[in-house]
């Protein structure tokens, strides 16, 4: 008999042509009422059962405050997944054998009752279902909650496991924040830490879940040719832009108390500019890559006080009218304080202090009420050191645009001649587009990570040390903007933000893209 | 005749002109090409559907696409035509464009293909041949045309005779430097998955040495052969469980017509409890998977599985680089039941 028929691996399991799939468990979703279970949690594991990714012992428990059957919890959720599915229309058939997995229990996250009726149906569906007692708990409740889940999931006995020493797994997800500031995130890393061991605890930042930022990493390092130029020699800055064309829209109560800063900058746009200025790991696993995005976080110039004014602009909108409809300001936002101070709008500049990227800015912005919905990174090179054609030629440096979100795909812009007699130079563009180069529908981020928790990668998770380090860069902004009155607002809805954002860039030579 | 000169110039003309219109429309206009894909079809096949197939294949795979459609007799006829196919992206901002070289041809020019052809191959990028066409996998001068290829892809579904299908295919496998694959394999990808999943469990994994009937069942009319589908169903799972003692059985369900095709698959495992799996077909686009522990339902799972069709395939096939052992296991282990089962019906 050969390897094939022993019980030490899959002897079906055929990685050229099989997707990875997830071993069986049971996901846990703590605020199973909420948007975020609804929008996104339901339709991605809905779409990985219907792309055959989870296992045949698959199951998910909804946890809220509520009291609900399972049936009606499987109706409020086929509604939900009808509504914000991605493949299309939900399969009736598909759905009914999945919903058979959905399980619905009621309680207060704070009750300690409630935990030990948990622990006595966790059980029960794990045999139902043949999860083999692996779990998966998801924090999508208020984050004042975290630390107590966390610390009364330990008290029932319900955390650790696994780390190969035959018992069941359990992990936890966290959503951001992870933290208001870099106290409250030392102190809540500390106490989820005392339940769950790091390597079990998985902070969520779906930006690094998203295709096209994975893809800046295939870029990078699967390529020869640009690597090379990926320096200070040859880049001269690198701008980031996160904007949203919409409002707050009814989430005003919960953008009061983060704002922009905290709401994007700190942990989504950082991730992503770590990815962008991270050295080669030395393999894609969560140990190499987690490191290298540590240490360019770690490598950010912590700004002065007296430089926050120079190196960062807020913003919030004002009123305006549109198209001929009027929108509101921020502050007549519902749920928004009419002299709220929160910004809307941030544009931010930081700086990498190591070999590679010394001296070369890395402007953020990130904004609501901009005239698009759009995320891109844009690399500008250095221009040519001469130009043999003359200064009237129209010779513009090179840029290649990453585009996350829409129209995800890579652009190279460089210049070329133009037909006819003598030299005339334009800037012409070089495309990749996602869509059209491989056809398939993008897996939602939240399908890849919630896929990658359930297999244990944490590769595009963020740890402890990246989030304490980004707070880190965040914090004399923060503090600063809490003693300084601002004169908002400062932007009319639907513009590209206020003027100082234009004159930070313009102090340096630099000016932002208009995407 | 072909002159490769000529078809050269036409496509830049047809590009120029593409570019135009676009710059007159106000579109960007964007070329794509991952591959080289030569596509030899015969005349009888409905050139609607194969042209669809292209079309859309380009949507994932965007090609210079050279589609030889190959007419019986001994007519002179070589003759080539080029057009680009183009589809809107970017929210229809932009129109990304793939190149199509249709070429006729008869059984007596087909000689003179490969020469015709070869220079029109795209440098450097993978060359596929996809032959559905019989009179060019049957001719003496296929390995001529199918020399610039780096992946060969033919089809045995359907086939007559199906053990004589699979022994061409591995005959050829055997001969050629590069990987030849079966579009019949390609069809069983998602239901090996099905099976491969209820595998990931441990508690079934352990069983795996007593697993000792393997039944397959296919839909055919009366009198049709077990298809090539269903024979490298059982080669697999066989090479796969490697415990010298699975019994082998194919059941029919008679249709009235149409292709004979794999509609479900059991496996059964003896010992205390008593274990069955059952992977089949629910409804037209989804598949199940059932498992009976000692007689009693213990999981049933369902999920989407679309009916196979030429753009999966060869999406799927364009998708993959090198060779595929797996599918090599399982086709000599099918020969082996073809050479062993006279007539492999239950």
């Amino acid at each position: 008999m050969n390897a094939a028929a022993g019980t030490e691996g899959n002897p079906f399991l055929d990685p050229l042509r099989f997707e990875r799939r997830a071993p069986e468990c049971l996901v846990v979703i703590f605020g199973a009422n909420g948007d975020l279970t609804r929008r996104k949690l339901l339709p991605a594991l809905y779409e990985l059962a219907r792309e055959r990714r989870l296992s045949t012992g698959f199951a998910v428990l909804g946890i809220s405050r509520t009291p609900l059957s399972d049936a009606v919890f499987r109706d409020k959720m086929r509604e939900s997944v009808a509504q914000f599915s991605e493949s299309g229309p939900l399969d009736a058939e598909i759905w009914e054998g999945f919903a058979q997995g959905l399980f619905y229990e009621a309680g207060n996250f704070d009750d300690p009752a409630f935990y030990q009726r948990l622990a006595s149906r966790l059980p029960q569906i794990a045999a139902a279902r043949q999860t083999a007692g692996n779990a998966v708990y998801y924090l999508s409740t208020q984050p004042s909650y975290y630390a107590a889940i966390a610390a009364q999931l330990g008290a029932a006995g319900l955390a650790g496991g696994g780390a190969g020493d035959g018992r069941p797994w359990r992990r936890l997800i966290v959503e951001k924040p992870f933290g208001h500031d870099l106290a409250t995130a030392r102190d809540l890393n500390r106490r989820l830490q005392s339940v769950f061991e790091e390597s079990d605890i998985y902070r969520i930042d779906h930006y690094l879940g998203k295709e096209t930022v994975q893809n800046i990493l295939a870029f990078r390092f699967a390529n020869g040719i640009f690597e090379p130029l990926w320096n200070r020699s040859y880049i001269r800055y690198v701008q980031m832009t996160a904007a949203e064309s919409i409002g707050v829209e009814g989430r005003g109560a919960y953008y009061e108390e983060s704002g922009a800063l905290r709401d994007m900058i700190q942990n989504h746009l950082l991730q992503v500019m770590a990815t962008v200025a991270l050295e080669p790991p030395a393999r894609f696993d969560a140990a190499s890559t987690r490191d290298e995005r540590a240490k360019v976080l770690r490598s950010i110039r912590p700004l002065d006080r007296d430089q926050v004014g120079t190196h960062a602009v807020a913003g919030q909108y004002g009123p305006a009218r549109l198209g001929g409809r009027d929108l509101a300001g921020y502050r007549q936002e519902p749920g928004v304080d009419p002299e709220s101070r929160t910004e809307t709008y941030v544009a931010a500049t930081f700086f990498v202090d190591n070999w590679r990227w010394a001296g070369v800015p890395f402007y953020l912005r990130t904004g609501k009420r901009l005239p698009k919905r759009v995320t891109e990174i844009a690399i500008q090179f250095a221009a040519a050191p001469h130009l043999v054609f003359g200064n009237h030629s129209g010779g513009e440096p090179n840029l290649l645009i990453l585009r996350i979100q829409p129209e995800e795909g890579i652009s190279l812009k460089f210049q070329s001649k133009t037909p006819g007699a003598g030299i005339e130079l334009r800037g012409v563009s070089m495309d990749f587009n996602y869509g059209s180069s491989f056809g398939a529908r993008l897996p939602s981020a939240y399908e890849t990570l919630l896929l990658d928790a359930i297999q244990g990668d944490a590769t595009l998770y963020t740890r402890q040390d990246m989030v304490e380090a980004s707070w880190q860069a965040v914090e004399p902004v923060i503090e600063v903007w809490n003693n300084t009155p601002p004169d908002f607002p400062n932007y009319a809805a639907g513009s590209w933000g206020p003027q100082p954002a234009e004159e930070m860039l313009e102090r340096r030579g630099h000016r932002w893209r208009r995407p | 005749m072909i002159d490769p000169e000529t078809i050269r110039k036409r496509l830049e003309e047809v590009w120029t002109q593409l570019g135009e219109q676009a710059g007159q429309a106000g579109h960007e206009l964007m070329r794509a090409c991952a591959l080289t894909l030569i596509a030899v079809h015969d005349e009888e096949a409905d050139p609607e559907g194969v042209a669809r197939t292209l079309a859309e294949l380009m949507k994932e795979h965007p090609s210079r696409t050279i589609a030889v459609r190959l007419a019986a007799g001994d007519s002179p006829t070589l003759e080539a035509e080029v057009e680009a196919r183009c589809w809107l992206g970017f929210g229809g901002r932009q129109q990304i464009c793939s190149e199509l070289i249709a070429v006729s041809a008869t059984e007596s020019t087909l000689r003179d293909v490969p020469g015709a052809i070869l220079p029109l191959v795209v440098a450097d990028l993978p060359v596929v041949l996809w032959c559905s066409s019989r009179r060019a996998w049957g001719a003496g001068c296929f390995h001529t045309l199918a020399a610039p290829a780096d992946r060969i892809l033919v089809d045995t579904f359907g086939s007559p005779d199906p053990g004589q299908a699979l022994a061409a295919v591995a005959g050829e496998a055997r001969r050629s430097r590069v990987p030849v694959m079966d579009l019949a394999w390609t069809r069983l990808t998602r239901w090996r998955a099905l099976l491969a999943q209820v595998f990931e469990k441990e508690l079934y994994r352990r069983r795996l040495p007593s697993f000792s009937d393997l039944l397959l069942q296919f839909e055919a009319p009366p009198e049709a052969p077990v298809p090539t589908t269903a024979l490298l169903m059982a080669g697999w799972v066989t090479s796969r469980l490697n415990n010298g003692r699975c019994r082998l059985g194919f059941e029919r369900r008679p249709v009235d017509a149409g292709p004979a095709r794999l509609t479900a698959l059991r496996l059964r495992a003896e010992g205390d409890p008593a274990l069955q799996v059952d992977v089949s077909r629910a409804s037209p686009a989804l598949g199940q998977v059932r498992i009976e522990v000692a007689g009693r339902d213990a999981v049933l799972n369902r999920c989407s599985l679309p009916p196979s069709t030429d753009v999966s395939l060869l999406a799927e096939e364009l998708r993959i680089r090198g060779p595929d052992p797996v599918f090599h296991q399982s086709l000599e282990r099918a020969l082996d039941i073809v050479r062993t089962h006279e007539r492999p019906v239950a």
